[in-house]
């Protein structure tokens, strides 16, 4: 089961560090759609009126930004880390 | 579109008084507005303070702050010892700092670092700043070496020295309360703590405690003066005032509504005001970015548990802020439990918690925080020391030095060694002279993950290609900051790029080091480019300093602030073979997402110097010319 990680902002929405799908999808579009189902508020953070991923945020399909993969399109294998991060930024000193 | 107004009626004026207050000498007639019209050149070996005012032609060239700081190192001299009285410490403010501009409370420190040989600016937020610019200044100059201890006490335009033999051996968290009891709370500290009084090469100044101009080695310039502190007394009943309200008031709504709309800077919303910049650990780490037990690999099976997330949810008690900014992204926090309870410290950045965490195998945020709470105490820069700790752990483990060393993850060892830095004892006064001396001493050169001697920062440039041309070329050696092109590799501003690409980082490296290069001089918190860009820095400046500036004239000012600076360097004797990276890099590979990844430093030098226009690092007569450098 592939679990995608939550950071930042996103945690709170969904009450939780890691979700893990259940319906098994095979692309990173999938997985949004059915973390969206499961946790509405989401969508607001992720997806552009669209339907496409919002500006600055990052979808990293091990370790990969999907941005340089296949997009939405990309897909999932069984082990596949999925992270999710909403805007952010730093670098001190 | 910039708008620009009548320069007479667009210039600040330091409001006066009722009862008189003092007036800077001079600000009145200066043709540019911004400014105070007002440096104090402060020769401590004779004990002497002049005024001067601003050249008005250096100011339109180099802005302020940074790019005026330089030029003020230049004309001192490129050659100067960095460790002898005749080095230059400069105080630099802009035309912006401490006025109504958002994010303006910033200044740079500028001297020729005792770490690396080169030019080197670090800037300090807080109220500092903006206090400088309340009391009358532009710029502070100190040049010689007090005979004894002293701190410069700055106020209505005035500068005295006056003894600090009461606080020499002290601390920075005694120091600031020392002279917050003796001046009222309306007074801002820039101190050393033992580690500048001992000329630590990495040695900070500390602003109001916790904030520090940590890189470049500031502090030890000022331990080797004998200037303990400079201390400012100034309220903002003396802020500047833009008097062309017609022209600032959608200038400025405009630069401040970037960053309250942003989805990184809104405050009590996006990633940096909730979280502060620790909020990278976790993306950076996903991506293969953080190096590990001094860079050996590229991820660390901690982060999660020094990331910002964490940080606040079991930590933070505070979110301070600076002079003119919602975003408020520090992160104040106590040690609940354990050994180090009953620490409060403000802030726990990024770079340190990799510095000293994943980069020494450390995944407590509770001893990260005993740590740099020490750093700030001392004086000393949080990522040189953990470059330098996480150096001497692998020679530890590479059965390099004799004695029992440190081993990764040693906590207890780390602590009891960041006292031995600061009063350099025992191994503590190897590690003092910072990571690359260190390690070259202990015989393994190759271990110090350096460039022209100053330590890397919390971006694994296998994984994050426009840090490694980045950190190659930096004017201060090592920084993540020159260029901050990670907005690009990570966020995607100005556009995405692929972090494992380096075609085309030399070129938009160029870019970020302009950029950043004008705003460090006017000068505004660099987390402004985030949400701002090249507009509303000209839109800003023009409306403040009363002459139009475009978008491409920042850029153009900035290319200037950068080809000085390397200048500078050129004359001081770095070239091309300077800018280059430790061997790991370009040979060990990287590991998760950044397996087989090594960076391919010639091909992205010959692209850098492609763009800017330089001969194997040296910044030709033509370019000085076309940039009005030289006449």
């Amino acid at each position: 089961m592939i679990e995608a990680k939550l950071y930042a902002t996103l945690r709170a929405i969904a009450g939780s560090k890691t979700v893990t799908l259940e319906r098994q999808p095979d692309t990173v579009g999938a997985a949004l759609e059915e973390l969206i189902d499961r946790f509405p508020d989401l969508r607001a953070g992720l997806l552009s009126e669209e339907g496409t991923v919002r500006p600055f945020v990052a979808v990293m399909v091990d370790g990969r930004d999907i941005r340089h993969l296949d997009g939405l399109d990309t897909p999932l294998e069984g082990d596949a880390t999925l992270d999710i991060f909403p805007p952010v930024a730093g670098g001190s000193r | 579109m910039v708008h620009t107004s009548p320069r007479i009626t667009s210039m600040i004026r330091l409001r006066t008084h009722d009862d008189g207050f003092w007036v800077p000498e001079g600000g009145m007639d200066m043709a540019l507005g911004g400014y105070a019209n007002r440096v104090a050149r402060v020769d401590l070996t004779s004990g002497t303070v002049t005024y001067e005012e601003i050249n008005e032609q250096d100011a339109r060239l180099y802005i302020g702050a940074r790019g005026l700081g330089v030029k003020y190192l230049l004309d001192n001299g490129a050659t100067v010892d960095p460790d002898g009285p005749d080095n230059m410490l400069a105080f630099m403010n802009g035309p912006l700092t401490g006025s109504e501009a958002t994010m303006s409370g910033r200044m740079a420190i500028v001297t020729k670092s005792p770490l690396t040989g080169t030019v080197s600016d670090s800037h300090i937020g807080g109220w500092s700043a903006a206090r400088m610019r309340w009391a009358g200044f532009d710029a502070l100059l100190f040049t010689g070496r007090a005979e004894s201890p002293v701190y410069a006490y700055v106020e209505d335009g005035k500068v005295e020295l006056r003894p600090a033999t009461d606080v020499w051996g002290k601390g920075v968290h005694d120091t600031v309360p020392h002279f917050q009891d003796r001046y009222g709370d309306d007074v801002s500290v820039m101190a050393i703590g033992q580690a500048g009084e001992n000329r630590v090469r990495f040695a900070s100044i500390i602003n109001e405690h916790d904030r520090a101009a940590g890189r470049g080695g500031m502090g030890a310039v000022a331990g080797g003066k004998n200037l303990k502190a400079v201390v400012i007394k100034a309220s903002d009943d003396t802020m500047p005032k833009v008097e062309d309200r017609d022209a600032w008031r959608p200038v400025h709504q405009r630069a401040l509504g970037v960053i309250l709309d942003s989805e990184v800077t809104a405050p009590k919303a996006g990633g940096l005001s909730l979280y502060g910049t620790n909020v990278l650990m976790n993306p950076v780490n996903a991506l293969g970015g953080i190096g590990t037990r001094n860079s050996q690999t590229t991820q660390f099976d901690g982060a999660e548990k020094i990331s910002g997330e964490t940080v606040r949810e079991t930590m933070l008690v505070g979110d301070p802020t600076c002079h003119a900014c919602p975003v408020a992204c520090k992160i104040e926090v106590e040690v609940k439990d354990g050994p180090h309870a009953g620490v409060h410290m403000e802030s726990l950045e990024y770079e340190p918690a990799w510095s000293l965490g994943a980069n020494c195998d450390v995944d407590d945020p509770r001893v990260l925080a005993k740590l740099i709470d020490q750093c700030n105490d001392y004086g000393m820069d949080a990522i040189e020391i953990g470059n330098a700790i996480s150096m001497y752990m692998e020679a530890t483990q590479n059965e390099y030095v004799t004695g029992g060393g440190i081993v990764w993850g040693d906590t207890d060892t780390m602590v009891a060694t960041v006292d031995q830095i600061a009063l350099r004892e025992g191994v503590g006064d190897l590690l003092a002279d910072g990571t690359a001396r260190a390690a070259e001493q202990i015989g393994h050169p190759e271990l110090a993950m350096t460039v022209k001697g100053q330590a890397v920062a919390a971006y694994d440039p296998r994984a994050m290609k426009g840090e490694a041309i980045g950190y190659a070329t930096s004017n201060r050696g090592a920084c993540h900051l020159r260029g901050y092109t990670p907005a690009s590799e990570l966020l995607g501003i100005p556009v995405k790029t692929d972090p494992l690409e380096w075609k085309g980082k030399g070129e938009l490296l160029k870019i970020f080091q302009d950029l950043h290069s004008f705003s460090d001089s006017l000068d505004l918190c660099k987390f402004s480019a985030f949400a701002q860009g090249a507009e509303e820095y000209a839109s800003q400046y023009s409306v403040i300093v009363g002459e139009e500036m475009t978008a491409d004239d920042v850029m153009v000012a900035g290319e200037r602030i950068y080809n000085l600076e390397r200048h500078f360097n050129n004359l001081a004797g770095f070239d091309g073979k300077d800018d280059t990276l430790p061997k790991r890099y370009l040979e060990e590979p990287g590991t998760g997402p950044a397996a087989g990844s090594v960076v391919e430093l010639d091909e992205m030098k010959a692209e850098y110097y492609a763009a800017r226009g330089w001969d194997d690092g040296v910044v030709p007569e033509s370019k000085l010319r076309e940039l009005q450098i030289v006449q």
